[in-house]
């Protein structure tokens, strides 16, 4: 009995009428591959980007960070040159001596110039501040040095 | 009787795989009634298996240099076609599993209108015994084949070979006995 259902349900499976597939399936299909391919064509450039957008991150914060290095030495060696200069006691054995009037003006140039630096943001503005600053203690040794060995005579 | 036995040559795989349109619809005449028909067997839903050949046939394009030319095309395609087939049973698991149970308790409940159509006896089946059944009897697979796509036994197989065939002999015996009483 079993055995006759087998054969009957063997048959009906493959006597079972080809169904017709729906007509538009093959448009669907390519229109789908051709949006797969879109996406991978845009994913190599999209990766590209993305990597030159870091390593100009990478670049900038790299040169920013040397930026700070630098004014964070240039503040250091100015700090120290200046603390040196205006710490030296100089015995004014000549005032109102046009020496004397330059170094004073030069002091003034010095507090002007550090009111300038506490008063930009801009970094770089700040190192170019810095480096007048340091031009004008460089300028302000010298004459410190020539000053100094006159002094030197008077007390000997 | 599978439809899945025919193959194309070296040119056409070339020309698919450059995406040639022409190509595409070559093997898509050649294939697409048996994937669909397979793909309606096996899931009874004529939405899901337009879905499933729409996948099949993106997924067989796209790989097409994967396959080697050892087995004949249609049966690479058919393989991707049931992959494609026991993915979407899966996603429907759980309700199809519910509506099975209520349908193996109540065979009774199966009305004359739709038991003279043998089709419909068919969809009642659990997914799963019913795309056994389907790939044993008319795509002619073998126990060992069916159990390695779907990553089970030989037992498996076998077991739900043997549930869809007892379920759809009950139902049809149901079918004469009801026959029987109104003549």
């Amino acid at each position: 009995m079993n055995n006759a259902y087998d054969n009957k349900i063997k048959h009906w499976l493959n006597d079972q009428p080809q169904l017709l597939p729906p007509r538009d399936g093959f448009d669907a299909i390519m229109d789908q591959l051709h949006d797969h391919k879109r996406k991978h064509s845009l994913r190599l450039p999209a990766i590209a980007a993305v990597l030159c957008l870091g390593l100009v991150l990478w670049l900038v914060s790299a040169n920013t960070k040397q930026h700070e290095q630098q004014f964070k030495q240039l503040n250091d060696k100015v700090s120290l040159i200046e603390q040196v200069v205006r710490n030296e006691v100089i015995t004014h054995s000549a005032p109102g001596s046009l020496l004397l009037e330059k170094m004073v003006s030069m002091e003034n140039w010095l507090d002007q110039l550090d009111q300038n630096i506490a008063q930009t943001d801009d970094a770089s503005q700040k190192l170019e501040l810095l480096h007048a600053k340091l031009e004008i203690l460089n300028d302000l040794v010298a004459l410190h040095k020539k000053y100094q060995p006159q002094s030197d005579k008077q007390i000997i | 009787m599978s439809y899945f036995n025919q193959t194309i040559d070296d040119i056409t795989k070339a020309q698919v795989i450059k995406g040639k349109q022409k190509a595409c619809r070559q093997v898509y005449d050649a294939f697409s009634s048996a994937v669909y028909n397979l793909a309606y067997r096996m899931l009874h839903n004529s939405h899901d298996a337009q879905d499933v050949m729409q996948n099949a046939f993106i997924t067989a394009f796209q790989k097409i240099s994967q396959w080697s030319g050892q087995v004949a095309f249609g049966f690479w395609l058919r393989r991707i076609v049931i992959n494609q087939c026991l993915d979407q049973i899966k996603k429907n698991h759980q309700q199809l599993i519910i509506e099975s149970q209520e349908q193996e308790r109540h065979p009774e409940g199966i009305t004359y209108d739709q038991q003279h159509d043998l089709s419909v006896l068919l969809g009642k089946l659990p997914p799963l015994s019913r795309s056994v059944l389907w790939l044993y009897e008319v795509e002619g697979m073998t126990h060992q084949e069916i159990a390695d796509l779907y990553q089970m036994s030989t037992s498996f197989s076998k077991s739900q070979l043997a549930r869809s065939k007892q379920l759809l002999t009950k139902w049809l015996q149901h079918k004469e006995e009801s026959n029987e009483q109104r003549l």
